[in-house]
């Protein structure tokens, strides 16, 4: 069954404006203000995080920060690609060994190492993603493979003793040192996670108002009709998920560098739900909606810390209900790909 | 040892095929994964072993028949909270994952509410003896599983093939709206649908529970998403391919178990997952493309 491909949408365009310059216009608005809301929600975090001097909530602020990018990692390739993708934990612990391994046995400075913990999970991703995208497996087909390949990754970790320390893991990784700076107090460790995130918000959004970035969106809502008009699908899909890769890579050596101890049970495909739940409930496809995400759970742990069991229960709940009642989350918009929102059609894998 | 692992791997693969039956019958009429079947295992295991401890006179069989009934409540339950509010709004499919991961989680946390996280001894039991064939020794309770899976799937085929339910959900998996039209009420066929695999699912969690006999919150996790990768190496769709799926995947896992890795013994599964997406993405038996399109 073959729908005719809808029109492009023209709310393509409009999803995301980050600047309050409008760029059709060039004009100055106040009401385009908003669109500096990514950076400065960060920032005020900073902020908060210079103003406290209690390690538990620097402790959140970091945690937040850490997750945030490994949030936006998950929006760039569910929300903007529409590429359901469930196992961002192995990319997450890819890049939290890679950067741990790098700087112990080989000595390689942090920025060396967390550029290789960049590019170690962005290989393996695009590695992956190539023969899944070729082959067209989209939607849950996609969800599943990619779970299965989160489950492998964590066995990887918990097996590959010589270079991960198997179960019992790997123990006092360094504190980053950049330009013979230690970062091993709380404070600067969250001015540098906040830092690094600023940089990822620039590069996200940077992504979402340029070209590549509206063909990305052009593709999720309607891959026939994008690849009818000329556009490699294949490659932004695969570029995407690679993108995403990193960034949960870099998000994964900013944790090994501030916990210290990295065990595989860190990547569980827990990891992967949580920063699902992160996403769902802040908003596919909007940035700032997965810094919201972020937070309410990195908070929620700690308001149920006096009921530990119900906060699994919390966290069931606000995903069956988010996903049922606002799927959109709170923040996001609801287009996710193409698929025909009729629940007759088929969703059968096709060979490309 | 040799006929020892293909007991074993048929015994295991027997599980995963009542898991994935559930599965299948899901995706083949609304396309749809349900992430929470392998909580419904799980609450299967706790349910019989509540009753077992609540009322020991029922026997294995009683308990058993009360907890199907108990699961396959829940599983409708999830439908109507997890799938059908999508289903109302046309919402994108995908999203059915994660709400029904969600139920998973919840259902799994509430059992660690009420019966807590620790290990708990399995009280039910089946018949005790052991079978000897050449180097073998079956156990009854392996025995039990084999043909109890084997009676219940085909069962099930006879009901899909032959009763006016079954005629309905063949008819809503080919086509939900020409079956519709058609005077066939898809609600009701959705939720046998999810009542039935529930069901099933609750007797692979008795059977895993007096196999191990152990119960633990999380021990319905793995053996749900072994039961879809069954389902989806059998041919979606389809109660054999799901028999095929189990078997083959159980003794895949036995054998690679212990003549490539033990360490990766729980890989195997995933790499299958992924190979048969990439290779043959409608499973041996292919019926996925079959019925439709």
């Amino acid at each position: 069954m073959v729908k005719p491909p809808d029109p492009p949408s023209e709310a393509v365009g409009a999803s995301l404006q980050a600047s309050a310059v409008s760029p059709r216009t060039g004009q100055f608005r106040i009401s385009s203000l908003l669109g500096l809301t990514p950076w400065l929600v960060p920032i005020a975090i900073a902020g908060f995080a210079t103003a406290t001097t209690d390690g538990f909530y620097l402790h959140l602020a970091i945690m937040w920060g850490i997750y945030s990018i490994l949030t936006l990692g998950l929006n760039v390739v569910i929300g903007f690609a529409g590429l359901l993708a469930l196992g961002q934990a192995a990319f997450y612990g890819f890049g939290a060994y890679a950067s741990a391994i790098a700087v112990m046995q080989y000595d390689v400075p942090y920025l060396g190492a967390l550029l290789i913990a960049a590019v170690v999970p962005l290989v393996i991703g695009l590695l992956l993603a190539i023969p899944f995208m070729r082959l067209r497996l989209r939607g849950i087909y996609l969800g599943m493979a990619t779970f299965g390949f989160g489950e492998i990754a964590f066995l990887i970790f918990r097996n590959w003793e010589s270079m991960t320390g198997g179960s019992l893991g790997m123990r006092a990784i360094p504190a980053p040192v950049i330009f013979g700076y230690e970062f091993i107090d709380q404070q600067p460790y969250a001015y540098l996670v906040i830092a690094v995130l600023l940089i990822v918000i620039s590069l996200v959004v940077r992504l979402v108002n340029t070209m590549p970035g509206q063909v990305l969106l052009a593709v999720r809502d309607d891959e026939l009709a994008a690849s009818s008009v000329g556009i490699p699908t294949l490659r932004y899909q695969v570029a995407a998920f690679g993108f995403g890769a990193a960034l949960a890579g870099i998000a994964g050596s900013l944790f090994a560098h501030y916990i210290t101890y990295l065990s595989p049970e860190n990547f569980t495909s827990n990891i992967s739900i949580l920063a699902l739940t992160m996403l769902i409930v802040g908003g596919r496809g909007n940035v700032v909606g997965s810094l919201v995400g972020a937070a309410l759970l990195v908070i929620l742990p700690e308001a149920l810390r006096a009921l530990p069991e119900l906060r699994i229960l919390t966290y069931g709940a606000l995903l069956m209900l988010m996903a049922t009642l606002r799927p959109q989350g709170i923040l996001g918009d609801l287009r996710w790909g193409q698929n025909p929102p009729a629940w007759t059609g088929p969703e059968v894998p096709r060979r490309g | 040892m040799l006929e020892q692992q293909i007991v074993n791997g048929i015994a295991l693969g027997s599980v995963y095929a009542l898991i994935a039956v559930g599965f299948s019958l899901v995706f083949s009429i609304l396309e749809i994964i349900n992430f929470s079947h392998g909580s419904l295992v799980m609450a299967g295991v706790y349910v019989s072993l509540a009753l077992g401890l609540a009322a020991p006179r029922l026997g294995f069989f009683g308990v058993a028949l009360i907890t199907i009934l108990i699961i396959a409540i829940l599983g409708v339950l999830v439908e109507r909270m997890a799938v059908a509010p999508l289903r109302n709004k046309g919402a994108h499919r995908a999203l059915a994952l994660v709400s029904t991961l969600g139920a998973g989680i919840m259902l799994e946390a509430l059992a660690q509410l009420i019966w807590g996280g620790d290990v708990r001894p399995y009280p039910l039991s089946l018949p005790d003896g052991v079978l000897t064939i050449g180097s073998a020794r079956i156990t009854y309770t392996e025995v039990a599983i084999v043909s109890l899976s084997a009676v219940l799937m085909i069962s099930l085929q006879l009901l899909i093939r032959y009763t006016r339910w079954g005629r309905a959900i063949r008819a809503t998996a080919q086509n939900p709206t020409a079956a519709a039209l058609m005077g066939i009420d898809l609600n009701w066929t959705v939720r046998r649908v999810f009542a039935i695999g529930s069901g099933l699912a609750a007797v692979a969690g008795m059977l895993m529970g007096a196999y191990y006999n152990y119960a633990h919150p999380s021990m319905g996790f793995a053996p749900g998403i072994k039961g879809f990768v069954a389902a989806v190496l059998g041919g979606m769709g389809s109660v054999l391919g799901a028999g095929l799926g189990g078997i083959t995947l159980g003794m895949a896992e036995v054998f690679g178990g212990s003549y490539i890795s033990f360490a990766y013994r729980d890989a195997i599964a995933f790499a299958i997952l992924i190979i048969i997406f990439l290779v043959r993405p409608q499973g041996i038996l292919g019926t996925l493309n079959q019925e439709k399109v």
